[in-house]
């Protein structure tokens, strides 16, 4: 195991307890993940940047909400920067980046990235990024178009099915096989106890 | 099994594993519909499949997160989150999110104003639900602060009206003493026996004698010190008694004290005796 769980039983016992040292601690850990994954969808720097800050502004402000029984506080993190971004787009003011291959252009920018970042930016949870990508791509195309248009582009399923012209069901069905593929592995992968 | 349809309907069969899972992995995506993802928090929150469910899909979401390459965002950021977050007080919240509302987190204030569509729409229908818990829940705190005052109050007033009721009874029984000796009949004896000393005095007409006694041993255990009229040769029962420092009691006679020739005080057994089975340990006429 790495260190990411202690640390982020650190980042919430400092949060609970209201101390200041916990703010930097959080945002330092986790802002190149929530501001990247917020500049993805919404495709903008500026809103990214705002939405980014109220992302962090509401886990310091609600962290007694969180419950480690019910999940991990990097799920928990995530979760509301997804909401944050996904609303954001749903609410009409930014525009997701134009649909195409995004495994395609993270797979390249993941090049860049692991040339010019530190391997602990590439690790979450106990699961490195490289991992992540790896798994997208080893799912049918089918399933991971589905997953990338509601993950990445904010898009409902109703949305989808619509834009894709087949049945909701069938996105439905899409979705979940995709989901649990990811995570049967992910925990093959070793990601049991951590994020998983 | 499934939810009651309405609006915007949503169906779930816990039969259905898939189907179940279906919804998750959706509400997990935040690709339900506001409305569908509105029923589904409502559900979820009393369904332990359901919120399980959602909260395995969303540890699997969360590190779709990760495939974005990470971005470096602009430093100013970092010292105005700061600045921000230590103005702004922390919220007590009961722990239930993430998983609540479908998309995980409640509503988020942007500083451009207002909250996000979805989420507005997602919990929009729910102020008036929440508006009332909180309300029951000020009123709750409220009545529990009154209970508690309210108790305090009550304590405090039996502790007064305790200590009112013991000066009430002193100040009777001054008036009562002065009554006595402030009576033109009154009239004063002296009684001693060893160390035993004691005073009483009397009013032919009253029925109330005012004695003070020293020098009493202690009490044996299961005895009681018991005070004697003596009206011949029979003695009447004019009460028992634990002396205490001040030595002085008052005593109600059965009759005007005119009635009687003496008085006596004995040990008794615990609660009295019709008449005396101890020996007067201290005594005279009146």
């Amino acid at each position: 195991m790495d260190s990411a769980q202690p640390d982020d039983r650190n980042i919430v016992v400092l949060l609970k307890n209201g101390d200041p040292h916990g703010l930097e601690v959080l945002y330092d850990r986790y802002v190149r993940v929530v501001f990247a994954l917020i500049v993805q969808i919404v495709g903008n720097r500026q809103v990214a940047e705002e939405l980014t800050q109220e992302v962090f502004l509401r886990v310091w402000r609600q962290v007694s909400s969180f419950d480690s029984d019910r999940g991990t506080f990097t799920a928990w993190v995530l979760a509301i920067a997804h909401n944050a971004a996904v609303d954001e787009i749903r609410r009409g003011k930014s525009r997701p980046k134009a649909s195409h291959d995004r495994y395609e252009e993270s797979r390249m920018l993941l090049e860049v990235s692991d040339q010019a970042s530190g391997p602990e930016e590439l690790v979450l949870g106990g699961i490195r990024r490289e991992t992540v990508l790896e798994a997208l791509a080893q799912l049918p195309e089918d399933q991971r178009k589905v997953l990338e248009m509601s993950y990445y582009e904010g898009l409902t399923q109703a949305e989808i099915a619509e834009r894709m012209g087949i049945p909701l069901g069938t996105i439905k069905t899409r979705t979940r096989r995709a989901l649990e593929r990811l995570r049967a592995r992910f925990l093959s992968e070793g990601g049991q106890g951590e994020i998983l | 099994m499934g939810l009651p349809p309405r609006g915007n309907q949503l169906k779930i069969d816990h039969d259905d594993p898939d189907q179940v899972a279906e919804i998750a992995a959706a509400d997990a995506l935040d690709a339900l519909d506001p409305e569908q993802a509105r029923l589904f928090a409502d559900h979820a929150r009393s369904c332990v499949q359901c919120d399980e469910a959602v909260g395995q899909m969303r540890e699997v979401a969360a590190l779709l997160a990760l495939a974005v390459p990470p971005v470096e965002p602009p430093t100013h950021l970092r010292r105005r989150f700061l600045d921000r977050a230590r103005s702004e007080p922390q919220e007590m919240i009961h722990p239930r999110p993430p998983y609540e509302s479908g998309g995980a987190v409640a509503p988020i204030a942007t500083e451009r104003g207002g909250f996000p569509p979805t989420l507005r729409a997602r919990w929009l229908p729910l102020l008036p639900s929440v508006g009332l818990l909180v309300a029951l829940l000020v009123v709750s705190i409220v009545l529990l602060q009154q209970r508690d005052r309210v108790k305090q109050l009550q304590s405090q007033v039996a502790l007064q009206q305790a200590t009112i009721g013991r000066q009430q009874a002193q100040l009777d029984r001054q008036s009562r003493v002065q009554s006595l000796i402030a009576s033109p009949n009154a009239s004063i004896r002296q009684m001693q026996e060893g160390g035993i000393q004691a005073r009483v005095v009397t009013a032919p007409n009253s029925r109330t004698a005012y004695l003070v006694v020293t020098g009493l041993p202690p009490l044996q255990p299961g005895r009681d010190y018991q005070i004697w009229l003596r009206t011949g040769t029979r003695f009447v029962s004019a009460g028992i008694f634990h002396p205490d420092r001040s030595g002085d009691l008052l005593v109600d006679a059965p009759a005007p004290m005119k009635e009687y020739r003496g008085i006596g005080i004995s040990q008794e057994p615990k609660g009295g005796s019709p008449a005396p089975t101890g020996k007067i340990l201290v005594g005279g006429s009146l």
